[in-house]
């Protein structure tokens, strides 16, 4: 197992709330790089405990939940770790 | 008919008791509707109350159990009562919905309480307090939003495996002896008097051998042994019919657990118009044997019924909750409550609103113009009651469209005069007083006659500066904002400006007025020498709109150029500038300095829950940009400064004169003018708001011609219709399902009190047609099927009509706005947008951000293969031009839509928002529908992110545009379609293709269909698997952090 866990890239993740979304008590979490960003969502979600919310990176691009955090962190990436803000989902009108 | 009672009470039976009947007034359950809404927030713990007990009062009336108004307060402060109320403790659990209120474990929580009672049994507490055996359990819904509450009552009474039976039982006339009825009624009628033991439900009743009664206490008990004497166990008795009242059963098990006594005698106390009525009064003879061994284990859980209109030995059914209307409460209030309700809702997640603060603050509102109308109704939202309104202007026609306001009534009345009958329709508790005056410009060439005018208009307006508390520059230029802000910086009241180019737009709150030094011997030099540098409070004073510009009134000579340029802006902007005015007003009224509060810079974090409080914002409608600004007070500005204020306040209105008349006075007072010497050859504009027209003209004809469809006509529905028609949008439809209720006056732009009860789809028409007579706009009630809200058979039928209906109206429109309430709504019309290639924008709120985005294209479809099995594999991963599919709305979420209503709290059915970010939203939303509607490729344009190059002659054309008011910042954000995408992936359109409507009717009935169906299910189980390696992150992070 430590072997295997040597050979795959580790990302670091570093999460950012946006307007009301709750804080984390602990911001950055590692994760490997061949995982799909749904987990990141799915891990997210059980941390604030909210079913719904909305993740995007860099200020600029909001993933599909299947993409690969390795292709995202070598897009969009910043010294050695991916930013990932996250909103509460709007819904009302 | 003797022999006959005789011959039944005689024969042994189980014990029947009469059920407590229960009268729960109104007022209790409006003092719990104000202790949730303004106390309790979401918090749904149970809460102790009292209930309030008496024996029979009158010979054919039952006495019922009251639970009134002062039955919520706090116990300790209730505990006593009076002779017809005996206070009873009991438990009030409110739920935050109805589906909360429906699952309850109703047989647990009555074993609960029962257990209660057994422990106050076991523990002697019933001794010295025997009103706990009447403990008593109150589950309720209080649904704020319509005004009712829905409730059940219960009385547990403890069931053990041995039965109670009754032996016999008869009037008490027929049992005593003439001198013991007599005695007995003289000691109750004592008991009765003393204000001690009038309020003691249960008691003992000794008779001694000589015929003389006595009353004792239970706690009284070990005295009233002896010899001879006849015991009788005693309680009040709500009944009146030929069995005791319900409390006796609690009654006889405490007697035979506590004090071990098999066979009880008891005494049912009735009263007749305040005395005692032996001749009514019940005695009986009563066994109950001890229990199997068990029930005094301190974790035993007695069994229990006593649920109202439950039978005993029956199957407890589902029980039929009792339902009560609020409206008839106070009606004259009530219209104010419910406007206010959003407010108070703030404060049960978010933060708490100040009401009073607001409902007291007193604004000025210089222009009634665009700004002005949206401002002001804005301002009624927030809680704001007193206004004053300033313009010298009329209601012309072109204004109707901008101006949110006016009808075409008003055309040719005065500004002022109109707008005050439609605040008021609006919101009748506000306090609005209209004032037909121009503001004094800095003007140049003026006649002698006009001058004294202005002296006049220049007092007047110092008296409505000093009378009110903020004011608000709305003006259309930029010379009339100079007075108003020289006055404020003098009176140190709260200033706020709103400046408008074409496409951006600037909202700036101004710094306090200078503070006083101490000293200074001579009178005209002490007079600049007394100005400190700083506030009040011996902080940097912050800048107004005049502090950083030093060449605005060169432009002042080409006033008339200004004045038509100003007024040619894009629509919606009015509506972005004034929700930002607005929430930068109510987040200053909530900052403790007020007016000295330092300014914020977007990116700082702040610990405020409204969130950041700054001084400037800038922002740009095209650009999609928004920063903010912090710019100290300057000493040569010609408001604010300290040379200005101290010349004011020496000459007063003779400064003025001097400064309206003169062309260069101001900036050779300030020193602008030696300043710009030097440098003459550097002069630039740098006026803040550009008044550049722009160059491209706007395609009138697409924007008539093209057909929108809105689906919601609420906060932002009234508000995006309103803006296309200003846009040039002539084909409207609206589809809305809700009546108008008084909350949503001031919320809603266009609807009034005429409207109220109406529905919303009908309404929303006139409102158009008043201000618009041109367009052409349809209404449709129709309520919006939704995934995850299944349907019974009989509706199927008009639901699946509904389907078809949608289907159609999309089909038959260019656009489609969804600006609906819930999540789940906008999952149909996404999915057949999506289906036919149709724009579609959403626009949603949270609580203090907000979301505007548009759709992305269809799939294209891949050449060959005519088999209709294989639809799938026809459909492309790319549009119709190649390009890859922008996403929707659900793209980036793991959820399907579900049921989002039935589990919210209140605030979270209610749309509990800041009042300007619905302004904010909407003319975001209006906006990007222009400028997708002028490009080239239309829906098939590609994502644009803020501060690229690539923008186009109308400005950035972005995917998604997000904003927060509480940290003030503006995204672009760009995410392309998945293909686990609930609503618009291959995999549902192909299905939707295949199976028409019956695969929306599945969709609607069962909740996890569409996450099998799009392969969300093995996505998040294979996520699910390997939770373990998070765990081990987790502690590597630790180490990352140290």
């Amino acid at each position: 197992m430590a072997a295997v866990a040597a050979e795959q890239k580790k990302v670091v993740v570093h999460f950012r709330s946006t307007g009301n979304a709750p804080q984390l008590k602990q911001s950055k979490f590692k994760i490997g790089g061949n995982e799909k960003f749904l987990k990141i969502i799915d891990f997210l979600r059980r941390q604030i405990h909210q079913d719904t919310v909305f993740l995007y990176v860099n200020s600029a691009f909001s993933p599909n939940p299947d993409e690969l955090i390795i292709d995202l962190y070598n897009n969009f990436g910043i010294d050695g770790q991916l930013v990932v803000n996250y909103a509460s989902s709007m819904a009302w009108g | 008919m003797a022999a006959r009672a005789e011959a039944a009470a005689a024969a042994p039976r189980p014990l029947q008791a009469a059920a407590i009947g229960v009268c729960a007034e109104t007022g209790f359950w409006d003092a719990l509707r104000r202790l949730k809404l303004d106390v309790l927030g979401t918090d749904d713990s149970p809460i102790p109350i009292t209930g309030y007990y008496t024996p029979r009062q009158y010979e054919k009336i039952a006495s019922l159990f009251r639970i009134c108004p002062e039955s919520i307060l706090p116990p300790s402060a209730n505990s006593f009562g009076d002779r017809n109320n005996c206070p009873v403790p009991g438990t009030l659990l409110n739920t935050n919905n109805m589906r909360g209120f429906q699952n309850l474990d109703r047989a647990l929580l009555l074993k609960a309480e029962a257990k209660k009672i057994l422990h106050d049994i076991k523990s002697g507490k019933v001794e010295e307090n025997p009103a706990l055996l009447l403990r008593f359990l109150v589950i309720s819904f209080a649904d704020l939003k319509n005004w009712k509450v829905y409730y059940n009552v219960a009385f547990p009474s403890l069931i053990f495996d041995s039965k109670i039976t009754l032996l016999s039982l008869k009037l008490a006339s027929q049992v005593l002896k003439q001198e013991e009825a007599t005695s007995l009624s003289n000691a109750f009628t004592e008991w009765r008097k003393s204000s001690e033991t009038t309020v003691v439900p249960f008691f003992l009743i000794n008779i001694s051998p000589d015929s003389s009664a006595t009353i004792r206490q239970l706690k009284d008990w070990k005295a009233c042994q002896g010899n001879g004497q006849k015991l009788l166990f005693g309680f009040y008795d709500h009944g009146n019919r030929g069995f005791p009242g319900w409390a006796l059963r609690n009654y006889i098990a405490f007697v035979s657990l506590r004090w071990k006594i098999e066979k009880v005698h008891f005494f049912c106390y009735r009263e007749k118009r305040g005395r005692p009525d032996i001749q009514q009064s019940l005695v009986g003879e009563a066994s109950f044997p001890a229990p199997h061994a068990g029930w005094d284990e301190p974790d035993y859980v007695p069994e229990a019924i006593g649920w109202e209109g439950e039978t005993a030995g029956k199957e407890s059914k589902e029980m039929k909750p009792k339902e009560i209307d609020l409206s008839s409460i106070n009606p004259a209030s009530q219209d104010e409550e419910k406007q206010l309700m959003h407010l108070k809702l703030m404060g049960w997640r978010h933060f708490p609103v100040n009401l009073d603060k607001l409902a007291g603050v007193r604004c000025l509102l210089l222009g009634a113009g665009t700004l002005g109308c949206e401002v002001a109704r804005l301002l009624m939202t927030w809680g704001v009651r007193k206004l004053t309104v300033v313009d010298d202007g009329c209601v012309s026609m072109s204004d109707l469209v901008k101006q949110s306001l006016y009808t075409d009534k008003d055309c040719g009345v005065p500004r002022v005069t109109a707008i005050v009958p439609h605040l008021k329709e609006r919101c009748s508790a506000v306090e609005v007083e209209g004032i037909q005056m121009g503001i004094p410009k800095l003007e140049y060439n003026i006649s002698a006659s006009k001058i004294s005018s202005i002296t006049d208009d220049c007092k007047r307006l110092q008296t409505l500066v000093d009378s009110n508390d903020v004011v608000f520059l709305l003006n259309e230029t930029w010379e009339g904002m100079w007075l108003p802000t020289l006055l404020c910086a003098d009176k140190n009241k709260i200033a706020i400006t709103v400046l408008l180019g074409y496409d951006n737009y600037l909202v700036m709150r101004h710094g306090a007025g200078p503070g006083t030094k101490s000293g200074g011997m001579d009178e005209g030099i002490a007079q600049i020498e007394n100005l400190s540098t700083q506030d009040a409070l011996g902080r940097q004073r912050l800048g107004c709109c005049f502090c950083s510009d030093t060449t605005s009134l060169v432009n002042s000579d080409h006033n008339g150029a200004l004045d038509q340029q100003s007024a040619v802006i894009l629509p919606g902007l009015t509506s972005v500038a004034s929700g930002k005015a607005v929430e930068l007003f109510a987040r200053m009224l909530h900052h403790p300095d007020e007016i000295h509060a330092p300014g914020d810079i977007a990116g700082t974090d702040t610990e405020h829950q409204l969130g950041l409080l700054p001084h400037q914002m800038q922002g740009s409608l095209s650009k999609c940009v928004l920063s903010t600004v912090l710019c100290n007070s300057s000493s040569n500005c010609i408001a604010c400064s300290n040379a200005v204020l101290s010349e004011y306040r020496r000459r007063g209105f003779d400064f003025v004169t001097q400064a309206i008349t003169c062309p260069t006075y101001l900036k050779d007072l300030t020193g602008i003018s030696d300043l710009k010497k030097p440098f003459a050859s550097k002069i630039s504009a740098s006026i803040p708001v550009s008044k550049t027209s722009a160059s491209i003209p706007v395609n009138l004809e697409k924007l008539s011609s093209a057909r929108c469809l809105l689906l919601g006509a609420g906060t932002l529905g009234c508000d995006v219709a309103r803006i296309l028609m200003d846009c040039g949008v002539r084909k409207l439809t609206v589809v809305d399902s809700g009546r108008v209720v008084v909350s949503n006056l001031a919320r809603q732009s266009l609807y009034t009190s005429d409207d109220r009860d109406s529905p919303k789809a009908s309404a929303i028409l006139g409102r158009l047609k008043e201000r618009c007579p041109s367009v052409d706009a349809k209404g449709i009630k129709m309520e919006i099927p939704m995934p995850g809200h299944p349907v019974s058979p009989n509706e199927a039928v008009s639901v699946l009509e509904d389907c078809k209906r949608l289907q159609e109206l999309v089909s038959s429109h260019d656009a489609v706005f969804l600006l609906t309430d819930t999540r789940e709504s906008r999952w149909l019309p996404t999915l057949l947008c999506a289906n036919e290639n149709k724009i579609a924008i959403t626009a949603a709120l949270g609580y203090d951000s907000y979301l505007v985005m548009r759709h992305g294209a269809g799939p294209g479809t891949n050449c060959g293969s005519p088999d209709v099995v294989a639809a799938a594999d026809t459909l492309s991963a790319e549009d119709v031009l190649g390009r890859q599919r922008l996403g929707c709305y659900f793209c980036n979420d793991v959820v399907a839509p579900v049921d989002s209503v039935s589990n919210r709290t209140l605030d979270q059915q209610c749309t509990v928002t800041r009042p300007g970010l619905s302004s904010i939203t909407s003319g975001c939303a209006a906006d990007l529908f222009t400028r997708m509607l002028h490009h080239p490729d239309g829906i098939h344009a590609p994502g644009e992110i803020a501060g690229t190059s690539s923008e186009g002659p109308l400005g950035l054309l972005p995917h998604q545009i997000r904003g927060s008011l509480s940290q003030y910042n503006l995204l672009t954000l760009l995410g392309y379609s998945s293909s686990n995408c609930t609503a618009c992936s291959n995999a549902v359109l192909s299905e939707y293709h295949r199976r028409g409507m019956d695969f929306v009717m599945q969709v609607i009935n069962e909740p996890t269909y569409l996450e099998d169906l799009t392969g969300l299910t093995d996505l998040m189980k294979s996520a699910a698997y390997s939770q373990v390696e998070w765990i081990d992150e987790v502690d590597d992070d630790d180490e990352m952090d140290i």
